[in-house]
């Protein structure tokens, strides 16, 4: 029996040692790692000219013109539009020098230095050709397959929309624009040539990316080597990489991990600045009185939900960030309890016994409809515990279909997240949410001032007066509750300290690394 | 045992066919529209003319036969389509994502094993004694913990306070060794309280005790009579633990970027890529199938006296 107990010993305690064994001597490996816990050889064996970033996303194509694809490229340094959108949200040049419009006729001129990165001048007949594929490929742009593109000569081309089309520059500044070197070679999902200062090295679909210097990169010198995007989905996963020293830097850093960073200011730097993504409520006009619309918005108390979420968001009184000329709501919804009670008393309602409103005898009942991400689903909760402390109950309902409910009218209330400013112009979601047929307009919003506004804002061209427009379209939204605003969310990078040159600063997700990124 | 293996075979077809209908039929009524999902995948509003274009092109307005027999005869051909999200052909993309799944569930099975056998029969012959205690409580807290929660441990320890291992594990041997310790423990836990008790079900019946008062080494009694006896019974909990292991597991291949074919079905259903679903569903049906019949085989291997033909 002790030989077999023995054997029996020896075999159990044989396989555990072998995995402890083998986990102990791991370090030995590619990714060595040293004593501490605080320093890798991930980034500082190769002189700091090697950056590792951990993403949340994964291509699966390199192909820029199709799908949201661009998003990455430009991300990962590789795909460069014409125009690009600052931190303030202003479209400056960066592949083209200029554009002039007289009416419907476009005149791009284009930065006689720019060039891909196996040396090929960039052209304007080049350009025309991207636009046209953007075209044909992204169902997005499909306008521009009836545009008339021309070259004129070799740094300018011709952009004839038709119709008014004043923004035509922000668009261009969209990362699905990028310009590709369509002669050099027809494998656009691996192994597309762009202009940007990196380019691919290692492409796995729906995994991690690789990029390495553009050597004949026509805007400056690229200061690192290469850059390894690591696709890393698990924030607890981007966390413990990051305190290991192995990553350098992230964003969409998650609640959690940013009370984690925060505690250790030496180790890690964090910036956290409004981004472009608005969670909002619509109030339906069809189900709710104005008085009721009215005071829901005097209740809700958006910081309070800021605090809650601990950073992952801002409070925000208007659809746009605050630091854009068309983010500036002059009289914002303001929490007031004593106005809230007094639009419900005028509506005839009356607070009963369990301190609800109550009309002919009927408590008021509302469903608050969204979807399970974004962190809508604690937005809703802690709305419907603010309404009922207020008197007014609500009952919250998780939709799988994250589109369906909004666009049909299906709601009392309806949770929603989405970019606000895709190229740093209002008309994208003023024209979807407040717009007479706006396919998000479907709880009964109409206003003809409104309406005049939104078709002159279509044209104007005038930048200042664009923004003079959309204050004033989001205004009337808000004064006629149909619209909450509660945050937009932050964009939080999480980077070790001396790192320089990412796109922190930035509201626009689409932008990461740079010619100048460095440690 | 070949008219057992051809009839076994024949049922694989109808299972096949009545899974791939059940699926088909799940996902078409779910809520959620690929197209909207694909085109809103940034978070952007979606433009309604865009979007009935792209339904058009991936055939979602066609009616529920057209789209499933459609799909049917595709697969009947070896082609399990294309994915909504990058265009890729399905059997690609879980090929890929196998590649990961496989030797992570083998190794992770093997652990388990290697751990558990020898501590399930240990704590059987030993039962009521201080090592079968000890070794019921480390099966309990096996089994207690959730892998994730493992996986963090492991991290924590190994990567993070002992820099033993890094916690970005590329797709090499080290990267294997945490996410299989990860699916290995839990796993140990249930094998040795299964193990253990198939075991002592054996060791209580009245054969052993006649091997004992004939004087039968305690040896011999274990490894020829007990372990033999039992072996049935550890082929099936082996043989279902397989089939789980391979549909592979969405937290731990999350938790160490393992792209296996847990992650890939994650994000397709994120992304309603109802093809790759579909395809996922439908191979795992045959790898379950497989499984049991060479469960079956095996069964009678070991026991020659199993007639399935009967």
């Amino acid at each position: 029996m002790r030989k077999i107990t023995k054997g029996l010993m020896f075999g159990a305690v044989a396989a555990m040692s072998a995995m402890s064994l083998a986990a102990c001597s791991g370090g030995g490996g590619e990714e060595t790692t040293t004593a501490g816990g605080d320093t890798t050889a991930a980034s500082q064996d190769t002189s700091k000219k090697e950056m590792k970033v951990a993403i949340s996303f994964s291509n699966d194509s390199l192909d820029c013109h199709k799908e949201s694809f661009g998003w990455y490229t430009q991300i990962e340094g590789m795909s460069e539009t014409l125009f690009r959108v600052d931190d303030d949200s202003k479209v400056v040049p960066l592949l083209a020098e200029s554009a002039e419009n007289e009416g419907t006729l476009w005149t791009i001129k284009l930065n006689d230095k720019a060039a891909f990165s196996n040396g090929t001048k960039l052209t304007a007949d080049m350009v025309a050709r991207n636009l046209q594929r953007v075209g044909a490929e992204s169902g997005k742009f499909k306008a521009y397959a009836d545009f008339e593109i021309k070259a004129v000569d070799d740094t300018t081309l011709t952009i004839d929309t038709k119709d008014p089309y004043p923004t035509l520059k922000n668009e261009l500044s969209s990362p699905e624009m990028g310009i590709m070197d369509l002669d050099a070679t027809t494998d656009f999902v691996n192994a597309p040539i762009f202009t940007g200062p990196f380019v691919i090295d290692k492409f796995t679909p729906g995994g991690d990316v690789s990029v390495k210097k553009n050597e004949n990169y026509w805007n400056g010198d690229v200061v690192l080597d290469k850059i390894d995007f690591l696709y890393m989905m698990d924030d607890s996963s981007k966390l413990m990489a990051m305190q290991n020293g192995e990553i350098d830097w992230y964003n969409s850093v998650s609640a959690d991990a940013i009370a984690i960073y925060q505690k250790e200011p030496d180790k890690y730097t964090l910036t956290s600045i409004p981004g472009e993504r608005s969670q909002f409520y619509f109030l339906n006009e069809n189900n709710i009185s104005i008085n009721v619309r009215k005071a829901i918005n005097s209740i809700v108390d958006k910081e309070a939900i800021a605090k809650f979420l601990e950073g992952s968001t801002s409070a925000s009184d208007g659809p746009f960030n605050p630091s854009a000329a068309y983010g500036k709501v002059a009289a914002p919804a303001k929490v007031d309890l004593e106005t809230a009670k007094k639009l419900m008393e005028d509506d005839g309602y009356t607070l009963n016994g369990n301190g609800i409103y109550e009309k002919d005898g009927k408590e008021v009942n509302l469903t608050v409809k969204y979807y399970e991400a974004r962190e809508l689903d604690k937005v809703a909760t802690l709305m419907q515990e603010q309404l009922k402390a207020a008197g007014i109950n609500t009952t919250l309902k998780a939709e799988e279909d994250t589109e369906g409910y909004v666009t049909t009218g299906d709601y009392d209330i309806a949770l929603y997240c989405m970019i606000t400013d895709k190229f740093g112009d209002p008309y994208y979601f003023i024209n979807n949410t407040l717009a007479d047929g706006g396919y998000y307009n479907a709880g009964g919003f109409k206003n003809e001032e409104c309406q005049k506004l939104i078709d002159q804002l279509k044209s104007e061209e005038d930048v200042a007066k664009r923004a003079d427009l959309a204050n004033q379209i989001v205004q009337i939204a808000v004064d006629d509750a149909y619209m909450g605003y509660v945050g937009l969310f932050n964009k939080t990078t999480v980077a070790k300290p001396g790192i320089t040159g990412i796109s922190a600063d930035n509201p626009y997700d689409f932008y990461g690394v740079y010619s100048n990124t460095s440690f | 045992m070949g008219k057992f293996i051809g009839k076994r075979l024949l049922q694989l077809v109808f299972v096949l066919f009545a899974v791939s209908f059940m699926t088909f039929a799940l996902m078409y009524i779910a809520p959620g529209d690929p197209a909207e999902r694909k085109l809103s995948a940034q978070g952007e509003a979606v433009n309604p003319e865009v979007l009935e274009a792209e339904r058009e092109k991936m055939g979602l307005n066609q009616p529920f036969a057209v789209r499933y027999f459609s799909w049917l005869g595709g697969v009947c051909t070896g082609n399990l389509g294309t994915s909504y999200v990058d265009n890729r052909p399905v059997i690609t993309k879980l090929g890929e994502g196998m590649a990961y799944t496989v030797p992570l569930a083998m190794s992770a099975l093997a652990v388990a094993l290697a751990i558990s056998l020898p501590l399930g029969i240990l704590s059987a012959v030993y039962s009521n004694s201080v090592l079968d205690i000890i070794v019921q409580i480390f099966s309990f807290i096996g089994n207690a913990l959730p892998n994730f929660l493992i996986a963090v441990l492991l991290i924590f320890f190994f990567c993070i306070q002992n820099s033993f291992l890094p916690v970005i594990a590329n797709n090499s041997f080290t990267g294997l060794i945490l996410p299989t310790l990860s699916l290995a423990i839990p796993m140990c836990g249930r094998f040795i309280k299964q193990f253990r008790g198939e075991v002592i079900e054996q060791l209580e019946k009245d054969y052993i005790t006649g091997l004992r008062v004939r004087g039968v080494k305690e040896k011999k009694i274990i490894f020829g009579n007990v372990l033999h006896n039992s072996s049935a019974a550890i082929i099936t909990i082996t043989g279902l633990a397989i089939g789980t292991l391979m549909g592979g597991s969405v937290v731990i291949e999350s938790i160490f970027r393992w792209p296996g074919v847990g992650k890939l079905v994650m994000d397709s259903i994120t992304a309603r890529d109802y093809p790759v679903i579909q395809g996922f569903v439908l191979i795992m049906a045959v790898i379950y199938v497989l499984i049991n019949l060479a469960t079956d085989i095996l069964y009678r291997v070991i026991d020659p006296r199993i007639d399935y033909e009967k």
